[in-house]
């Protein structure tokens, strides 16, 4: 019963006041000052989100007891994954060392000790974290953000159109309101396009998308501090490119202006290697059918991707509105072995995050990549919109819902990376495959593709690409079925059709469906025009005669020089051992598939 | 005899004994018209509450004035500067009706020059006032900001505590609130009826309590 004298005579010091208790262990100088540094100043110093500085003796004194309340429940350092999977860089929660001393210092009173022993706070050089950038943009104009109303969506363009290419490692917003800016997306636009588009509308910045966009470059969420990506990995930024700020805004009963600043990072070297967003489901889970009655408590959205080619995963990052209660991203290995990439069991849509994995995450060919979505759409779930509960479809608006998981990964070599993003676009189509391929809005578009575009076969796209890239642009679709068009086959939403997403659509509207054989084999996912010339040109040469007129230095190995541009998609998948080399074996057991189906 | 924890114990609980019934409302008179809640000082008829700007303010002076509340906030409290706009409609509502809203200031730390920016940031329609020595703050036992209380002209401090249910923990927020406590407290004391809910727990930043004076951090 010791300890029970001890725990009772200190609340009868604490209680009759004045008196000193027994000098503590811990003292902010010697032991206190180097936790706060390390897991509170990242956000906690001014200009960025925590809403008051933590970084001084002084900066905490008076906040802790409020600290010792949030600490205890583990509201704050904020880290909404879920223990036990993989290690995550720069994991923020205290470790149970670092918790129990901060609570019983504060419980102690706060002791200062010697401050002028005290470590020295983090500098943080005019606010920037990661110190000062190499380049600064800020918006040209001032958008007002209203006291009341809807949130606000809306794009914003920051000037930069520099001369030559350059590859960005880390972005830092700088918001002025930062109590009204929910979130902004980072998307590299060329600069003329932008501004054009800017200069359209009266007010700074413009409402949706629908231009041309070259990629994603990141984007800034509550909670997510900024850092540099891995290794000698970074994104492009084009010369004569402009960012477009897509922002979300959240009005805070006090009126803004919002004139947003971004700090870029740049590489000295090209990366290596690109990295590729594989988003799980596929556009923010439109087109999965997201339809959540009111009540119900546990509704689950599941979608997988298979790997073609092995990958090494850096970030993982999830995105769902407020009636989403947990997400997790799995990843079965072909050996049967299954690991849990990022699991969120609490899902808090103000505390998004896009996390690093301690150490890359090797994934290999054929690793099944699952994202489970649970919606809670009960007066239980507190966050929950609407009071009582109402139906919640899936929508952009912040009271609709979406969900997605997103792993940020790497091929080991370009090849590679080409045959992932075009399985990925394939597995982006399937979004664009269940809108359409739903009941009566079939039927109708079905009907408005037949009197746009007249046949519905790949002859369309043939004739329309008249530069025979690939890709149909904006300006190489007739302006009347342009819109269309692009809301319908543009699954990845990049501002250009490609080859892909056309071919995986005209079956559907065409009312045809797929055989089972065509997502099977060493053809899977192929286009069906290319399918089905190669088939052709298989019977035709059945006896080797195509090979052997292909394999032009007669060595029996056909390399991917060799081969057709415009069948080098087909090579890839038939070169099932991926060494960039088809041996004659590899060629005569993709015709034996091609062959069965007839 | 008595053993060494339990005397420990007797003494904590007299120690916490006393306190609570310091704090309880004890009114002299059943008669809330002319009934003034003894010790309460908040009492006195010529009760001042000194603001910013150097005003003095006797709320009960006027004899318009039906009830008092003392909103204590904080410049950086999250919680605190969410409910901004909902305390601004409130004191719309209710100033017509006789009520007198002071906002305070309970951590000491606070400058004159930080409340008055912090008002004029947020609009806060009211006086404010700071309470370095947390004389208010203590009078009304008030733990967290944001928190209300809602004195009655006897002094008695007829409501302590949320302003409504929006916030159920911790960054846990509802979309709406399903109880507007404030509100219904004041609705309350106007109709010269009992709250049905006085005291009520808040989610917010926690007071910390006053330093001694010679322990008050600088700046902050």
């Amino acid at each position: 019963m010791g300890s029970g004298h001890r725990v009772w005579g200190v609340g009868l010091l604490v209680a009759l006041g004045g008196a000193i208790a027994e000098a503590g262990e811990w003292t902010y100088a010697e032991h206190i000052a180097a936790i706060v540094h390390e897991k509170c100043a990242a956000c906690h110093h001014p200009g960025q989100a925590g809403p008051f500085p933590l970084l001084t003796y002084e900066d905490v004194l008076p906040r802790a007891p409020t600290i010792e309340a949030v600490v205890q429940e583990d509201y704050m350092p904020p880290w909404p994954p879920a223990a036990g999977h993989l290690p995550l860089a720069r994991d923020r929660r205290l470790t149970a060392e670092q918790k129990s001393r901060l609570l019983a210092w504060i419980a102690d009173g706060c002791p200062p000790g010697d401050l002028t022993t005290a470590p020295r706070p983090p500098v943080f050089p005019d606010g920037w974290t990661l110190g000062p950038p190499d380049l600064v943009v800020t918006m040209p104009e001032a958008f007002t953000v209203p006291a009341e109303g809807h949130d606000i969506y809306r794009n914003f363009v920051l000037p930069i159109d520099l001369p030559e290419d350059k590859w960005v490692k880390a972005i830092e917003l700088r918001p002025q309101a930062r109590s009204v800016v929910h979130h902004a997306l980072y998307f590299v636009v060329d600069a003329q396009t932008a501004r054009e588009r800017d200069a359209a509308d009266p007010q700074p910045g413009f409402r949706g998308m629908g231009l041309p966009i070259r990629h994603r470059i990141g984007g800034y969420v509550p909670g997510v501090v900024p850092q540099r990506l891995p290794e000698d990995l970074a994104y492009p930024l084009p010369a004569h490119t402009d960012l477009v700020l897509q922002t979300h805004f959240h009005p805070s009963g006090k009126e803004e202006r919002e004139q947003l600043t971004v700090g870029l990072y740049f590489a000295d070297m090209p990366p290596s290697r690109e990295l590729l967003p594989i988003q799980v489901p596929p556009g923010f889970g439109r087109g999965m059918g997201i339809d959540i009655p009111p009540g119900e408590r546990n509704y689950v959205v599941t979608d997988s991707y298979t790997l073609p080619v092995a990958v090494t995963g850096y970030l993982i990052s999830g995105h769902a509105h407020y009636v989403c209660a947990r997400m997790d991203m799995r990843a079965q290995l072909p050996d049967g072995s299954e690991q849990v990439l990022l699991e969120i069991p609490d899902w808090n849509l103000d505390w998004q995050g896009e996390y690093e994995f301690a150490q890359p995450v090797r994934l290999p060919a054929g690793t099944v990549l699952t994202t489970t979505l649970v919606y809670d759409n009960s007066a239980e779930n507190l966050q929950n919109p609407f009071s009582p509960p109402r139906r919640v479809p899936w929508g952009e608006q912040s009271t609709d819902e979406m969900g997605s998981m997103t792993l940020l990964a790497t091929a080991d070599t370009p090849r590679e990376a080409e045959v992932l993003k075009r399985s990925y676009r394939l597995k982006q189509t399937e979004i664009v495959k269940n809108v359409v391929g739903e009941g009566k809005l079939r039927e109708r578009v079905r009907e408005e593709v037949r009197q746009r575009f007249g046949a519905l076969d790949g002859r369309v796209f043939t004739q329309l690409d008249r530069n025979d890239n690939g890709f149909l642009d904006r300006s190489e679709v007739p302006e009347r079925a342009r819109d269309k068009a692009f809301q319908w086959f543009d699954a990845d939403d990049d501002g250009r059709i490609a080859r892909e997403e056309f071919d995986a659509l005209v079956p559907t509207l065409a009312g045809r469906t797929e055989t089972s054989e065509e997502n099977t084999g060493p053809t899977a996912g192929l286009p069906p025009r290319l399918r089905e010339e190669l088939a052709e040109r298989l019977r035709a040469g059945g006896d080797g005669a195509l090979f052997r007129q292909l394999d032009q230095d007669g060595n029996g190995v056909l390399t991917r020089a060799e081969v057709p541009e415009r069948f080098r998609a087909v090579f890839d998948r038939i070169d099932a051992d991926g060494d960039g080399r088809m041996t004659r074996e590899e060629w005569d057991a993709a015709r034996a598939v091609l062959n069965r189906k007839r | 005899m008595m053993s060494k924890s339990a005397l420990s114990k007797a003494v904590l609980l007299i120690v916490l004994g006393s306190w609570w019934v310091a704090n309880l409302p004890a009114v002299a008179s059943a008669d809330p018209g002319t009934a003034v809640v003894l010790n309460s000082p908040f009492a006195a008829a010529d009760w001042t509450v000194t603001d910013i700007q150097g005003r003095a303010h006797q709320p009960w002076a006027d004899p318009q004035t039906r009830a008092v509340v003392l909103v204590f906030i904080s410049p950086d409290c999250p919680v605190s500067n969410y409910y901004q706009p909902t305390l601004r409609r409130l004191v719309d509502q209710y100033r017509k009706a006789g009520v007198a809203w002071y906002f305070v200031h309970p951590l000491p730390q606070v400058t004159a020059e930080q409340a008055r920016r912090h008002a004029w940031d947020y609009a806060i329609p009211v006086p404010v006032v700071l309470d370095p020595q947390q004389v208010l703050t203590g009078a009304c036992g008030a733990k967290k900001m944001p928190q209300a209380a809602v004195i009655d002209r006897r002094g008695a401090i007829a409501y302590l505590g949320r302003i409504d249910d929006t916030f159920v923990g911790f960054g846990k927020r509802r979309a709406q609130p399903t109880e507007h406590n404030l509100r219904d407290a004041l609705t309350a004391v106007l109709a010269g009826e009992d709250v049905a809910l006085p005291r009520t727990d808040s989610v917010g930043c926690l007071i910390p309590p006053a330093p001694r004076e010679s322990a008050i951090p600088s700046g902050g």
